[in-house]
């Protein structure tokens, strides 16, 4: 018996769905607020002896295992932190914001190498690649 | 209305070739921002085939950045790194990769840092702003021309994220400043108080050789009921201008309004580096009810880093009239600065068309000290043909504000002595005047739970030759007392004299009033304040002023202001607003008492 099968669909015209990086901030610190880590006192220009700098990132549907990963850049270019691969929904439960941090500590003896423009990288997978540009200054 | 507008925006009869043309996954352009983002995409850049991740571009700054396993291919090499930021018409780019160390190649002939230094203004540029948008667009391919306008293929506007109408293609940027070449239909618009309005551009460019921007503007009144004025009106301007070789420039512009106004000019202009400049043209202007004049016309700006500011203008006009007008200014010293100014003109006004002829004279020497300013004035005015002359010296010494008790205080003095002597025919009369102000200050003082309280004083002594001397003073006391983190009352209290004196005789006035504000520091969702003002002599309240902000859905926010009369005993007005933010215009529903109208505006930011 002879049959035929046939599909047709369409492209949605509306923002298409899967995880992605809604925004990525340099911050002092965060603040839990309805439920969330939400940024506080968000900034680019930093002190030594403001003791560290905080970067925030929120994903929208968010529906599988992710992989974050923060790297931090010195002004020289160098690789100063590496968080590694930091596994989050494991369960993989469909989350519509997930929000997440990572924390560069600052301390006053740090020598002039480190006073000038750094660089934070946060990639997802290894493949979705934001960064961000803040200075730090000894006083 | 609004959909009129990005209508209207959108009608270009004369298309530039792309530059950049950006197919995606998805591809989303907000009209509020100007800002395009894009998911999996890829375009053609510098000879290289490009794709990536994730694509930001600001269109207002020229910033284009792509990120996320960016690979760029050309038939005999593949570059791959983790962002590009890139400039599309002079094709240069930096390639960033990071690894142990970050790795920055150039594209062209880039400069890395300058366009590093864009990257900020990709910063904030995300789906949930782009969604959040009053008005965006979306599709699968861009087209970007040299003069950054957007046209979209199979496009879908988005009105307050609710999906609108489809388009086969669209130019979805706008700006008359921004097309290279064409005919824009930049405007059409209807408002009920006048009528039909049209604004119509034509802009040419050869090159660096020749640039011409020409515009009409109509208004049609006749074919609406109730509208005043004169029926119809048009206006038509061109300026063009011829390059002629480096540092030189031809001038031609002409305007017409039907009213009969016309104007027109030739000039030639030549820079010489720098500030430095000469031009000198002929200039003809017909105004209403007036004889037409003809003018030729030099100016020369020379500025040397010795030498001091040196500008000069002068003009012939073919009826025998003459203006004139010389400036020098030069620093002597690093807080001494001397200036002369002169102007003469020999001019014809009136219904008679006489001749006056006025000649002006200034000459001011400053000197700026660490605690005050010293400047002494000259100022002369002749007219030559009614004999009158004013000479007029002034003295002006300053102390600049000085912080005492350590800034709790500030002080600060004036003082300007002028001397008047005036010739009327063959009649002298001298006058002088001496004027001495004095402003105290007192910053708020924290005293204790949540109250401050600071206070400001000012006095002015004026005497004169004349004797119509007086006195004036005024006190203004603050309090605050908060009430909580965004919450608290304010109380004013003001009052002010005036004494006046002559001879014997000792008359003034003087007033009062107390006023109190309830605030409430704007946040989301609610903001504002309410205002009540009593007058204490009278013993009874004057007015209430309320503002008052209410943030709704989205960025959508109820606005209101009133103003209740006391004395009237009736509500003077109240405007009521509805006002959605959308980044580089706002939208504006508003209803206002006083003219009982319903106002729609799209103000640009």
């Amino acid at each position: 018996m002879l049959g035929s099968a046939c599909i047709s669909l369409k492209i949605p015209a509306v923002f298409p769905g899967g995880d992605r990086v809604d925004r990525m901030v340099i911050c002092a610190s965060v603040a839990f607020d309805k439920g969330l880590y939400e940024p506080r006192d968000i900034t680019s220009d930093f002190r030594l002896r403001d003791g560290r700098v905080v970067c925030h990132v929120r994903l929208n549907d968010v529906g599988r295992e992710l992989r974050l990963r923060w790297r931090w850049y010195d002004p020289g270019g160098r690789l100063f932190r590496d968080t590694g691969d930091l596994l989050v929904n494991v369960e993989e439960r469909f989350l519509s914001v997930l929000t997440a941090t990572d924390i560069l500590e600052l301390t006053e003896d740090w020598d002039d190498g480190a006073i000038g423009r750094w660089t934070v990288v946060f990639t997802v997978d290894d493949v979705r690649v934001e960064s961000l540009d803040f200075r730090i200054g000894r006083d | 209305m609004i959909l009129g507008c990005l209508a209207a925006a959108g009608v270009v009869f004369a298309a530039e070739k792309p530059f950049l043309r950006i197919d995606g996954a998805y591809l989303a352009y907000s009209y509020d921002f100007n800002q395009i983002y894009g998911e999996n995409v890829r375009f053609r850049f510098a000879g290289y085939d490009v794709s990536g991740n994730r694509l930001r571009i600001d269109l207002a700054s020229q910033s284009f950045r792509l990120s996320g396993a960016v690979r760029m291919i050309e038939p005999d090499r593949v570059l791959e790194g983790d962002e590009l930021f890139f400039v599309p018409h002079d094709e240069s780019g930096v390639l960033v990769a990071y690894g142990e160390i970050i790795s920055r190649m150039p594209i062209g002939e880039a400069d890395i840092q300058a366009l590093l230094n864009l990257r900020p203004n990709t910063e904030d540029i995300s789906p949930s702003r782009i969604a959040g948008s009053l008005f965006y667009f979306s599709g699968r391919r861009m087209d970007i021309t040299p003069s950054y306008d957007l046209y979209g293929r199979d496009v879908t506007l988005f009105i307050e994220g609710l999906e609108s109408i489809g388009l086969t293609r669209f130019r979805l940027s706008e700006g008359i400043r921004q097309v290279e070449n064409g005919f824009v239909l930049e405007r059409l618009r209807y408002n009920r108080g006048r009528g039909l309005n049209a604004r119509a551009g034509y802009i040419y460019r050869s090159g660096d050789k020749f640039r011409s921007l020409s515009s009409l503007d109509y208004e049609e009144r006749a074919l609406f009921r109730g509208i005043g004025g004169l029926p119809r009106q048009a206006d038509i301007r061109t300026d063009n201008t011829l390059f002629l070789g480096r540092n030189l420039d031809l001038d031609l512009s002409a305007q017409y309004n039907t009213s009969g106004l016309f104007s027109s000019s030739l000039s030639m202009s030549r820079s010489g580096g720098g500030d430095n400049r000469f031009r000198a043209g002929i200039a003809h202007n017909r105004p209403i009810n007036r004889p037409a004049e003809t003018w030729l016309e030099t100016s020369v700006l020379a500025v040397r880093p010795k030498g001091g500011r040196l500008e000069f203008f002068g003009g012939y006009e073919a009826r025998n009239q003459v203006a004139a007008r010389l400036d020098y200014g030069l620093p002597l010293r690093e807080n001494l600065n001397f200036r002369l100014g002169s102007t003469y003109a020999a001019l014809r006004g009136g219904r008679t068309g006489a001749l006056s002829r006025i000649f002006t004279g200034n000459l001011d020497l400053v000197w700026s000290a660490r605690i005050f300013d010293l400047s002494s004035h000259y100022f002369l005015n002749s007219d030559l043909v009614g004999r009158s002359l004013l000479s007029q010296p002034q003295l002006r010494i300053g102390l600049r504000p000085v912080s005492l008790y350590d800034g709790w205080l500030s002080l600060r003095l004036d003082n300007i002595f002028i001397y008047n002597r005036m010739r009327l025919g063959e009649d002298w009369s001298t006058a002088y005047s001496n004027n001495t102000m004095l402003y105290l200050s007192a910053r708020p003082a924290a005293i204790g739970n949540g109250f401050s309280f600071g206070w400001d004083l000012a006095l002015e002594e004026f005497l004169e030759k004349q004797g119509r001397n007086f006195f004036s003073g005024g006190l203004i006391l603050r309090a605050e007392q908060k009430l909580g983190p965004r919450v608290a009352l304010e109380g004013l209290y003001r009052y002010r004299t005036r004494r006046l004196s002559q001879g014997w005789l000792i008359e003034g006035t003087s007033g009062q009033d107390l006023s109190a504000v309830f605030r409430v520091r704007p946040a989301d969702p609610f903001g504002g304040w309410m205002s009540l003002s009593y007058d204490p002599a009278a013993g009874r309240l004057r007015q209430s002023f309320a503002d008052v902000s209410v943030g709704l859905v989205k960025n959508w926010r109820f606005h209101s202001q009133m103003n209740w009369d006391f004395l009237l005993n009736k509500l003077n007005n109240i405007d009521l607003y509805l006002i959605r933010e959308a980044g580089r215009f706002q939208v504006r529903f508003m209803w206002r008492s006083i003219s009982r109208q319903i106002l729609v505006e799209l103000v640009p930011r």
